[in-house]
């Protein structure tokens, strides 16, 4: 008989337990715990693959018990379901727990189970590519490691989108030495640099004229997949931010004002995670389910991929 | 504005300081003026009076002479006469007597004119003065020149009351004779010459009194000139002050529109403020009940999907076992090791979960879950109470737990609560209003607690009252604030997080209830309110027609 996958439901409402494991018995193996630090034991003892956390619990938040499930195992889907949430726990969640999904209570069943399958598949894939590059890893690790001095230091390429030039200069003053930094005030702009290199780190505002950023952004995913993209924008919403994370997978979500220590650390931190997803593609979540799911990802809307597109032939004919 | 008035203030007073200048400097002015004018009407009269004295002075010395003239004459024929009547023997007496009192007229006449004195005029004595003006007097020197040295013998002969001196005769007639033209020339041109004199006195008198009535005239006219400027200048200053008068009644005017329309402003603003507190708590309480409703709810939903999959399990399974019973029956057992292996493949999954059993524990889950929406949606009803009277007696203690319930979803993670209630405590109240108090002060209790801590609530009888105790392990509230937590507008909340009404409301309503709030705080250790409202209301006088609003300031669910 096939092993069955080891998944984590956290809720302080036993009876909610109860209804979502008698929803995934049959084709996993589910954990409960009704606490956060009951579940971190779970999560110790067995391989646990997705964790579902309720948000509002007592002692310890889903938040944070998303946060501390990130360090202990990496690997493990995190994500975060909650009925009646304050903002600023949800921007807690996203930016210290980098929850795969936000889901709102009362979630479908249906929904719920797409989860959890989807978030299974990606567990296995990023552990399988991750066996096979063990593997290998020696070869690469000593080539690394002769690389890295001799090479000058290239600095990551960051855009942002959608600031005033001086916004951008005033928050990027002490960042030069580290990033190499370019603006784009239009969506046109930003598809233009985009066409022309690869970009580390895309941080950019929510509003962009006519466009949804959301959707733009999405564009620029299918793009550039090891692209980190930050939201830094001042109109903090549970709905934004949920969809940032359900369909954008963004890294950090950020309202303004912002200062250069964070934003320096910000850039810093996604700088790495782009790096890891060029080195090991298949820990770029929204990619990885896009393979195993291809429906899982919302396909941006036809007319910007085609701007897109357009903006692709014109820079190849000049 | 303040700044703008109090300087249109100065401007105001400095005008009435210059225009009282101008008005004392103006009377001062005027009374130079009137002065003058008065000094030099005054001067003329006098210079009338004195030119009227001086012409009569004139006429009588113009007379005086005119009769010293007849006299010189009137002796002169009667001296001749006398000398003729002498020498023909004819009486003399009545001509030497006549002569006599002649030239002694004379004499008399012309020391009149040299030293005044009076003369009779028919009935009237006349006083005479002396002849002064240079010309009249040398006029009358000759005439004296020529008076003086027949004088002693013409006085002489008319002293004696006959004639014995015959050379004092002939002397006296030949003075007479001789000097007859002389005297009558020089008697004349001393009257020519007093009349001349006194022409000229006339005409320089009545140039002085034309120049003073010029003077006077041109006094007047400066006067009435100076007058109509500074009446001009006054009418200038007065509509200037009256325009000033009307712009500051203009200004006011807009000033009190102004404020009109502020404080229509600060009304709305209240009224808006008093609207988004109502909104507010609704949304708190909305929000809260959505909480409360949505676990239940999920797990129902939950549940519901596990049963429909069991069915369909457990139906799929008794369908084999028709059909199972049916081969059995009828004979036709080809396929029946196959649905046997179907059946016990079925039986193990059915029995490996448990799914009869657990179908029915998740059902009876269920029903729980559909208890608890219900126990919420009846406490909904209970908080709010729209379908009850306002005034009731109702058990407090079961209000505090409605209050707590819809205040759930903010205390359960931040406080345990401690009760400690009187058993049974029924009181008299608006038991809206009251869980609308309750609700205030829980959720402020839950929300000054940091962490985690304890909110006590505790409720008893004091003679005649009830009271409840609200206490929280929270974050206190400073001394300086405390005595103005009640009042309207003041929170410590960031601005847009709290209209700081909430308490005011409070306040208010336990107002209503003749009851009485108060608070104690210690900073970091926690604060407690205290509420205290009679048992029973005290009766009022119901009147039929309600016309009291109110209610409608706080009562938020009503």
């Amino acid at each position: 008989m096939k092993r069955l996958s080891d998944i984590l439901l956290v809720d302080d409402e036993p009876l909610m337990l109860n209804s979502l494991k008698g929803l995934l018995e049959f084709d996993y193996k589910v954990h409960t715990a009704t606490s956060g630090f009951a579940a971190l034991e779970v999560l110790r003892q067995h391989p646990i693959k997705v964790v579902i956390s309720d948000e509002r619990m007592p002692e310890m938040p889903g938040h944070e018990l998303l946060r501390q499930v990130k360090s202990i195992s990496p690997n493990t889907i995190r994500v975060l379901l909650t009925g009646y949430a304050d903002l600023d726990s949800v921007m807690k969640s996203v930016n210290s727990g980098e929850v795969f999904r936000y889901l709102n209570k009362p979630c479908r069943p249906d929904t719920l189970r797409n989860i959890v399958s989807l978030g299974v598949q990606i567990y296995d894939r990023m552990s399988s590519l991750q066996k096979a590059a063990a593997v290998a890893a020696p070869q690469v690790a000593v080539n690394k490691n002769i690389a890295t001095p001799d090479t000058p230091k290239t600095l990551p390429d960051v855009l942002f989108i959608g600031y005033q030039a001086e916004e951008v200069l005033q928050l990027t003053a002490k960042l030069r030495d580290n990033f190499l930094i370019s603006a784009a005030h239009t969506i046109d702009d930003a598809m233009n640099i985009l066409m022309k290199k690869p970009i580390s780190v895309i941080v950019s505002e929510l509003q962009l004229g006519e466009y949804d950023g959301l959707d733009f952004l999405q564009v620029v995913r299918e793009e550039q997949p090891q692209a980190v993209i930050i939201v830094l924008t001042d109109t903090a919403d549970v709905k934004m931010i949920a969809r940032a994370v359900n369909e954008l997978q963004v890294f950090k979500y950020l309202t303004k004002p912002t200062s250069e220590a964070q934003i320096e650390q910000v850039l810093t931190d996604a700088t790495m995670k782009s790096e890891l997803y060029q080195q090991k593609p298949e820990m770029n979540l929204q990619q990885t389910a896009k393979i195993v799911d291809a429906k899982s990802v919302p396909t941006p809307s036809p007319s910007l991929r085609e701007q897109l597109q357009q903006a692709q032939k014109q820079l190849n004919k000049s | 504005m303040k700044k703008s008035v109090s300087q249109g203030g100065t401007h105001h007073h400095q005008n009435i300081s210059s225009q009282t200048t101008i008005s004392t400097s103006g009377y001062v002015e005027l009374i130079a003026y009137a002065v003058l004018f008065l000094t030099l009407v005054t001067s003329i009269f006098v210079v009338n009076i004195f030119l009227s004295r001086q012409s009569n002075e004139d006429a009588a010395q113009v007379y005086c002479a005119t009769r010293q003239q007849r006299a010189w004459q009137k002796a002169q024929k009667n001296l001749s006469q006398t000398h003729i009547a002498f020498y023909t023997q004819l009486p003399i007496d009545s001509t030497v007597r006549e002569y006599a009192a002649a030239i002694r007229g004379f004499d008399r006449l012309n020391d009149i004119l040299k030293v005044g004195g009076r003369l009779m005029l028919d009935e009237d004595s006349v006083q005479i003065a002396p002849v002064v003006e240079a010309q009249a007097l040398s006029a009358l020197q000759r005439l004296e020149n020529l008076w003086a040295p027949a004088r002693k013998d013409l006085l002489t002969l008319a002293a004696s009351a006959t004639v014995t001196d015959t050379a004092l005769l002939e002397r006296s007639l030949e003075h007479t004779v001789r000097r007859d033209d002389a005297i009558l020339d020089a008697s004349e041109n001393l009257i020519v010459t007093l009349q001349r004199t006194s022409n000229e006195r006339i005409g320089q008198l009545q140039t002085i009194q034309v120049v003073a009535l010029v003077l006077s005239l041109m006094v007047f006219a400066a006067m009435a000139i100076r007058l109509a400027v500074s009446l001009r200048r006054r009418d200038s200053v007065i509509r200037r002050n009256t325009e000033e008068i009307l712009q500051q009644r203009n200004q006011l005017a807009t000033e009190k529109e102004r404020v009109e329309h502020l404080l229509d402003d600060l009304k709305n603003t209240q009224s808006q403020l008093i609207q988004s507190e109502k909104m507010a708590s609704l949304g708190q309480m909305v929000a809260g009940i959505a909480h409360e409703v949505n676990t239940p709810l999920g797990f129902v939903m939950n549940n519901i999907s596990i049963v429909e999959r069991n069915h369909g399990i457990l139906a799929a399974a008794l369908a084999d076992y028709r059909s199972l019973d049916n081969m059995l029956r009828t004979g036709a057992l080809e396929s029946l090791e196959s649905m046997l292996e179907s059946i016990a493949e079925q039986m193990e999954r059915i029995e490996e979960f448990e799914l009869v059993a657990r179908t029915q524990s998740t059902l009876a889950e269920s029903t729980i879950g559909l208890e608890r929406i219900q126990e919420l949606i009846t406490n909904l009803k209970n908080f709010s109470r729209l379908d009850e009277a306002d005034v009731k007696s109702v058990n407090i203690n079961d209000n505090i737990d409605s209050a707590l319930m819809i205040a759930a979803n903010i205390v359960k993670y931040k406080a345990d609560v401690m009760k400690d209630y009187a058993p049974n405590l029924v009181a008299e109240c608006y038991p809206a209003q009251l869980n609308q108090v309750f609700l205030n002060l829980i959720t402020n209790a839950a929300q000054a607690i940091k962490e985690r801590g304890v909110i006590a609530i505790k409720t008893f009888t004091d003679q005649s009252d009830a009271v409840i105790k609200i206490s929280d392990t929270g974050s206190g509230i400073a001394p300086e604030n405390l005595k103005k937590i009640f009042e309207p507008f003041f929170t410590t909340k960031p601005v847009g997080q709290g209209t700081g009404l909430g308490l005011s409301i409070v306040y208010k309503i336990i107002e209503r209830h003749n009851g009485n709030i108060d608070v104690e705080s210690v900073v970091g250790s926690g604060t407690t309110f205290t509420i205290r409202i009679p048992l029973r209301q005290p009766r009022k006088d119901k009147s039929l027609i309600s016309g009291n609003g109110s209610t409608a300031i706080y009562n938020i669910h009503g």
